[in-house]
């Protein structure tokens, strides 16, 4: 059999100290680097997203962040074997009324009222009109939704990938873990080397195209780009 | 070298040197090993600057050294002898082992203090120690684990009489040369002043 695909997060860190000759009393800071290369990639270069079922507030039509929520990318709810999207309104009234150290919706307040969408009917109808929002409220970590009271909801968002040293990293992603680690060793303010800002500018510039390169092998094949395509094309009159 | 074989070989060169030399002061042991002691360190420090990682080879490796919890729950060991030290993290301690799967690194005590804020306290299980006067403080340590295993450049006084001692390639003769120089050292003059009568 040939070398696995993946390594482990914990190999990714030692496989770097080895081929850059770091010494061992280097490991913990190594180790952040890492992780922080994993998180730039996870978020910004793959699509290799996080799904999890989240269960919803019922008495606040609310869904909390998991801890290791980094970045949204969809809210969606099961219909039939379908992974339905929610849309993001943020008119949403994101206040709650807390009576007796409980949190709860005040109607009288707008809270949890339905705030449906565009007109659909008449003059000034729009399309794009859904049935189930969400919106964000950041600061307390956790969404709001509305039109739509279900038990769970699918919550795709990004994180930094890594759970803990037994996390499977793909080989794809170590070249620019790597080369993030030298660009921010060189960035380092007791690195002692009058060139390091030098380095550093290389490093950043190789960092990103490794990191291009793992975009680009996830981009569509050939093939899903014909299907995509022929989809679009009906037995209908095309004008 | 065996370390009796060092010291009597270099005993030897120094009574070659000195023939006149109060015998009690040169045939007495513990003088000898204290200048071996003082050249060793300084033969090692320049092995280390070469490379820290010549000093791989002359480690001695010392096994079931106590690893204690006190009431902080702080983990310490005793370090088995008097290493030599080294401006590194870690010091004269090469390395630390226990039982598979577990893995020591150096770092810096002031890290340590740090280090429970980081994330990489969440993902590493590594285990850390730091080296202070002659306690090892231990960070993430496994608290099933009772002994470690240390790999230490130890002083030369550490040796036991029996021991193979590696010398650095190519510092014998400096070594020796080092020893024999501190015996050609003139005695101290009387420097009584006899103006002051």
């Amino acid at each position: 059999m040939d070398t696995p695909g993946y390594r482990t997060f914990g190999n990714v860190v030692t496989d770097l100290m080895v081929i850059m000759g770091y010494d061992k009393s280097q490991y913990f800071y190594l180790t952040q680097l890492c992780l922080n290369a994993c998180r730039e990639i996870h978020r910004f270069y793959t699509g290799k997203n996080k799904t999890q079922k989240i269960p919803v507030n019922i008495d606040l039509n609310s869904i909390d962040w998991p801890d290791d929520y980094e970045g949204f990318v969809s809210l969606s709810i099961p219909v039939g074997g379908r992974m339905v999207p929610l849309t993001r309104q943020d008119a949403i009234v994101t206040t709650t009324t807390v009576i007796n150290g409980q949190e709860t919706l005040d109607p009288t307040a707008g809270e949890g009222l339905p705030v449906g969408g565009p007109r659909r009917h008449g003059l000034g109808a729009s399309g794009g009109r859904n049935k189930f929002y969400y919106t964000i409220d950041e600061r307390n970590r956790r969404f709001f939704i509305n039109g739509h009271n279900p038990l769970s909801a699918v919550l795709s968002y990004t994180s930094s990938g890594v759970e803990d040293e037994d996390s499977l990293i793909p080989n794809k992603f170590i070249p620019a873990i790597q080369y993030y680690a030298s660009w921010k060793i060189n960035e380092r303010a007791d690195s002692g080397d009058p060139r390091a800002l030098n380095k550093a500018q290389y490093f950043e510039t190789q960092f990103e195209k490794e990191a291009t390169k793992i975009t680009v092998a996830e981009s569509p094949t050939l093939d899903e780009i014909y299907d995509a395509i022929y989809k679009s094309m009906t037995g209908t009159y095309s004008r | 070298m065996i370390k009796n074989q060092l010291i009597a070989l270099i005993r030897s060169k120094v009574l070659d040197e000195r023939p006149n030399l109060n015998n009690l002061y040169q045939e007495d042991e513990r003088r000898l090993e204290l200048d071996i002691d003082a050249a060793f360190n300084t033969i090692y420090y320049q092995t280390f600057k070469k490379s820290p990682y010549n000093l791989d080879r002359y480690v001695k490796t010392f096994t079931g050294i106590p690893v204690t919890e006190d009431t902080n729950g702080i983990f310490t060991s005793i370090l088995p002898c008097r290493v030599i030290q080294f401006p590194t993290v870690g010091d004269g301690v090469r390395a630390i082992k226990s039982g598979p799967g577990l893995r020591f690194v150096p770092m810096k005590r002031d890290d340590m203090e740090m280090m429970a804020a980081t994330e990489t306290a969440i993902v590493s299980s590594m285990i850390g120690y730091c080296i202070s006067s002659n306690i090892v403080t231990y960070y993430n340590m496994d608290s099933a684990i009772s002994s470690v295993t240390m790999d230490v450049v130890p002083a030369f006084q550490a040796w036991l009489k029996t021991d193979d001692i590696p010398i650095p390639a190519g510092q014998d003769e400096i070594l020796i040369d080092m020893i024999v120089r501190n015996f050609h050292i003139k005695p101290t003059e009387h420097l009584d002043n006899l103006n002051e009568v």
